[in-house]
């Protein structure tokens, strides 16, 4: 039963990735030159980490769908067009990893 | 239908049926082993001789059929 | 059957998504964006959905049951790895196999690049010196070639990584042999194409895509397993990242070694592990 789960980990993974994929190439046209960050892939970046890396605030929800839905969501932004998405991951996991801590601080353990 | 179709079909219909089987009942574990080491590239490569593109029927003579050019 | 398929999948699809992660790295440490991390997913569907014919010259029907034989190791390397977790000699048996697939894929095939690529393949089997040293001194250390004795054992004394480090390393070496653009691939060096699998186009080249992503992943796992004892499936795929990015990382900065350098790089590895950890251990 947890293998089957990691397989649907992973296929939301690389059907996120493949969704990130077309929806970043109707997006945008040219390759990656400006370095802008596009507001809705923060948004959604931001998310994504935050609920994969502290699924367990949320209890009415089974973790494993959390998890699916983040990982499909985190595969999204990274798996742009190349080039694009770097620096919303970065800001995503940053902003991620601080709730992260500051649940560790506050919580104990 | 030409040889490769057929023998991909036959292939195709052998390793589902087999691997089907082992996937019901409840079968001795080398059984299981054989079927599998056996059968799953059968299918995989079945799959993909169907599946694959064909070439344009006035292409086909000179794409497929290449002539020998000797090395 | 069914554990066999899932596993068969994971495999699948983690092996290309690191061979995949592998590529995003290396472009990144060159300062380049780099194609996206699925890029390996896609291209094998894409050569997959390709056409295929058979070339005069190749030596049928080995030609096709060569790129089946790849399949067909690594699902019995599926079997005896996650699934039994059986002996490790015949996780050797299996790399001896891919070694062997690897030469008649270019000796069945008419192209001259192919048989380049076969003459290469029989040469560095100087990198299979290691992974049967590699047994010899796990055996030496645990005395048991079985994979689940050997997490027994690693539960009971600590990882192996920490009591036989030259094996890891050495070890180590032979992953970055297996690695795709590594400084070892000599069978698959740009000078000869694609080497053995010059003429193993569309359809063939998807499905030696599809095996070769499941024997990457087969290799971390057999590492994790063997050198860091115990671990949940998610520690697993966290010890794959990163010894993916870190394999990458050398394999960015490093060039292709011509062949007689890289056969004598490898054996000279396995000679100071083998004799190293023994060394170690009688002290």
């Amino acid at each position: 039963m947890t293998e089957l789960l990691y397989l649907i980990y992973i296929l939301a993974f690389v059907i996120g990735a493949i969704f990130g994929l077309v929806l970043s190439y109707k997006k945008y046209s040219l390759p990656f030159v400006i370095e802008k960050m596009d507001n809705l892939a923060l948004t959604i970046s931001i998310i994504a980490w935050i609920l994969l890396i502290n699924s367990s605030l949320i209890q009415f929800i089974p973790q494993e769908i959390i998890v699916i839905v983040s990982l499909f969501l985190v595969s999204l932004i990274i798996g742009m067009r190349p080039g694009y998405g770097r620096k919303e991951t970065y800001v995503g996991i940053i902003i991620a990893g601080l709730i992260y801590l500051l649940r560790l601080l506050i919580g104990g353990t | 239908m030409d040889k490769l179709k057929l023998f991909s079909y036959i292939g195709l219909i052998i390793s589902i049926i087999g691997i089907g089987y082992a996937l019901i009942f409840n079968l001795p574990a080398w059984i299981v082993y054989t079927i599998s080491i056996f059968l799953i590239p059968v299918f995989l490569l079945t799959i993909g001789l169907i599946v694959m593109a064909k070439p344009i029927k006035d292409e086909e003579e000179e794409r497929v059929f290449e002539p020998f050019i000797g090395y | 059957m069914a554990s066999i398929l899932i596993n068969l999948l994971i495999a699948a699809f983690m092996g290309t998504v690191l061979i995949g992660l592998q590529r995003k790295v290396m472009a990144r440490v060159q300062m380049r964006p780099g194609p996206p991390i699925i890029q390996y997913v896609l291209h094998t569907l894409k050569f997959y959905l390709k056409e295929t014919s058979f070339p005069k010259t190749a030596a049928m029907p080995f030609y096709i049951a060569i790129a089946s034989t790849l399949c067909a190791i690594w699902v019995t390397g599926i079997i005896m790895g996650p699934v039994t977790q059986g002996s490790l000699l015949l996780i050797f048996g299996i790399y001896a196999m891919h070694k062997i697939v690897e030469h008649n894929a270019g000796s069945s095939s008419g192209s001259p690049y192919g048989k380049l690529s076969c003459v290469r393949a029989v040469f560095s089997a100087s990198a299979e010196l290691p992974l049967f040293a590699l047994l010899i001194v796990v055996y030496l250390q645990t005395h048991t070639m079985i994979i689940s004795d050997i997490i027994t054992y690693q539960s009971i004394n600590g990882p192996l990584i920490f009591s036989i480090p030259l094996a890891g390393i050495m070890f180590f070496v032979l992953l970055i042999t297996k690695s795709h653009y590594s400084l070892f691939s000599i069978t698959k060096g740009k000078d000869i194409i694609s080497g053995y699998e010059t003429e193993h186009f569309g359809v063939m080249r998807g499905y030696l895509m599809f095996s070769e992503s499941i024997s990457w992943y087969m290799l971390l796992w057999i590492y994790l397993t063997v050198f860091f004892g115990p671990l949940s499936l998610i520690s697993y795929f966290m010890g794959m990242i990163v010894i993916s990015v870190i394999i990458a990382i050398i394999n960015a900065i490093s060039p292709i070694l011509n062949p007689n350098h890289s056969v004598m790089f490898q054996i000279t590895c396995a000679f100071i592990g083998i004799f190293g950890s023994i060394i170690l251990m009688i002290i």
